[in-house]
């Protein structure tokens, strides 16, 4: 017997794949704001949130869109290597491969992009920009100052937000997206369009809004914690349509395995 | 696998828990409303016998009004002055609430009252519960309209009721005179004490009045060498004089009196004792 309950809590593994993206309102809203701030003559856009608000699946989704009709980079992980940082950054200008012995020279590197103003307009997206260093993002700073190099760089809203109030940042993010926890609705949406992407409408059909409101509870509408949460449920479901199949209702959405997996989770108290 | 075991025996006591809590939650609550419930049916048990309680403490103090009332109600105004007069003549005649529950009319008994008219003055002022004074209380007509015979009864009443009330008068005044020993008494004590002219004039005065007219020439003498002023203290000093006999001595002491003041009473008063109308 095929346990389908298994590819279901898949979909709700933390990724920031581009066919797991989902489309709300609100970060259409976001989308469509952030497309615009780049045809703006800005050095820099800072996209920034609570953690498991949907920065880095913006920024992929931006990312993928744009690629084929912009110079746009991707740097999902965070460079910690200063080293590494202008050696990616490079390559990715020249689009030339650098060999791992050799060290790309700042200055230099300062000068061409210097000499490819007017010519060329690259951006470089940058999530988790929280982990860099303070020096890396002066550097990044400097090189948006030439005009050729456009950076969007992503920040959790709690963390390092003294960066974005110095003064050279201050002065240099012209566009700030922010973005927050979604609704109980966007929430809800957000479970049937995913399960639904995947072909489980019957699933989500079964999801009643009394069951949002309890997941809202618990996650307050964070994409993260929600994810968290409905993995944990249909691996529960897994569970016990492997083990006890009929504790398994085809119709009913199970109260107790959404208690389970709060309790699981540490929600609430056993 | 054994953690979802684990968790479902989590979730079991979480459960029991959670039971337990909204158990106790709705005793709670029915803890309350019953205490509410109890509470509002005490104090209507409470209210109840209060105002059982007020009740009978109406019934009781409307029992008196109930026996007067009617007496006032059958009868007009002017008959209510006697039907009070007779009832307190009564006294605690037992026989008037007996019968009072229907309107009540006294009615006289001519004959006997003709004959005990006078006598009944007398000992009226000894005593206000002597047989001639007592009146029967028979049941009045269920109608408030009175016989001829009743009529001419309450007018007969209403005179005797006059005669009673004259009596009581006199017995004032002569209480009054009786009293005036006393009075001399502490007026002596009350001039002892202040030495005024005001007092010793008093004395002179109601010695004058008694009939001592040595007595009310001393103290008119005290009043007027203490305040020469006053025109009683003369008065009454020439008026004991006049009294006692020495008629010319009260004279020259009133003409004498009469130079200074001016005043048109001792003029008067000259007149009165020339012309012996004193």
């Amino acid at each position: 017997m095929n346990n389908h309950f298994e590819n279901i809590k898949n979909i709700f593994i933390d990724s920031i794949e581009r066919n797991s993206y989902v489309e709300l309102k609100s970060a259409q809203y976001n989308y469509q704001l952030l497309e615009k701030s780049l045809d703006k003559p800005l050095k820099m856009i800072l996209l920034f949130g609570k953690p498991g608000t949907g920065k880095s699946m913006l920024l992929n989704k931006l990312y993928h869109n744009l690629k084929e009709s912009r110079e746009i980079f991707y740097f999902d992980a965070p460079i910690l290597s200063e080293k590494e940082f202008l050696r990616r950054v490079y390559e990715s200008i020249t689009n030339k491969e650098v060999s791992r012995e050799l060290r790309v020279n700042f200055d230099a590197l300062l000068r061409f992009c210097q000499k490819l103003k007017g010519q060329r307009e690259i951006v470089f997206l940058l999530d988790e920009c929280q982990l860099y260093s303070e020096a890396l993002m002066e550097k990044i700073r400097l090189l948006s100052d030439t005009r050729t190099v456009k950076f969007i760089i992503t920040l959790h809203k709690t963390d390092n937000e003294d960066i974005i109030a110095k003064q050279h940042f201050k002065t240099r993010i012209w566009e700030v997206v922010e973005l927050s926890n979604v609704s109980e609705d966007d929430l809800h949406l957000y479970i049937q369009k995913k399960l639904i992407q995947k072909g489980f409408v019957e699933i989500s059909n079964m999801i009643k809004k009394k069951h949002i409101k309890f997941i809202y509870t618990y996650t307050q509408g964070n994409f993260r914690e929600t994810n968290k949460f409905l993995y944990t449920l249909f691996d529960i479901y897994e569970y016990f349509y492997e083990n006890r199949p009929h504790k398994v209702s085809n119709e009913k959405f199970s109260k107790k395995f959404l208690e389970m997996a709060a309790l699981k989770l540490g929600y609430i108290d056993g | 696998m054994d953690n979802i075991k684990e968790l479902e025996k989590r979730w079991y006591f979480y459960k029991a828990k959670q039971s337990l809590l909204s158990l106790n939650a709705g005793a709670f609550i029915l803890m309350l409303s019953l205490g509410g419930y109890y509470s509002y049916l005490k104090s209507d048990v409470i209210m109840g016998l209060f105002n059982k309680k007020t009740l009978i403490a109406e019934t009781k103090t409307k029992i008196p009004e109930l026996i007067e009332e009617p007496v006032l109600m059958a009868n007009a105004q002017t008959l209510k002055k006697d039907v009070v007069i007779a009832s307190k003549n009564e006294g605690l005649n037992s026989s008037l609430y007996e019968v009072s529950l229907e309107p009540v009319i006294p009615i006289v008994n001519m004959e006997s009252k003709s004959r005990k008219r006078t006598a009944s003055k007398r000992t009226y002022k000894a005593t206000n519960n002597t047989k001639s004074s007592q009146r029967k209380m028979v049941k009045a007509k269920a109608s408030t309209y009175l016989t001829a015979s009743e009529l001419s009864t309450i007018k007969h009443e209403i005179k005797h009721s006059r005669v009673i009330s004259r009596d009581t008068e006199n017995i004032k005044k002569i209480n009054l005179n009786g009293s005036s020993v006393n009075y001399i008494e502490t007026m002596k004590k009350k001039f002892s004490i202040s030495k005024k002219p005001r007092e010793a004039l008093l004395l002179a005065k109601a010695f004058y009045a008694k009939g001592k007219y040595s007595q009310s020439e001393k103290w008119a003498l005290t009043a007027n060498k203490l305040d020469s002023s006053k025109d009683e203290s003369w008065h009454i000093f020439a008026k004991s004089k006049a009294k006692l006999g020495q008629k010319n001595q009260a004279l020259k002491i009133l003409s004498s009196y009469y130079k200074k003041s001016h005043s048109p009473k001792t003029k008067a008063l000259i007149v009165k004792i020339k012309t012996e109308r004193l």
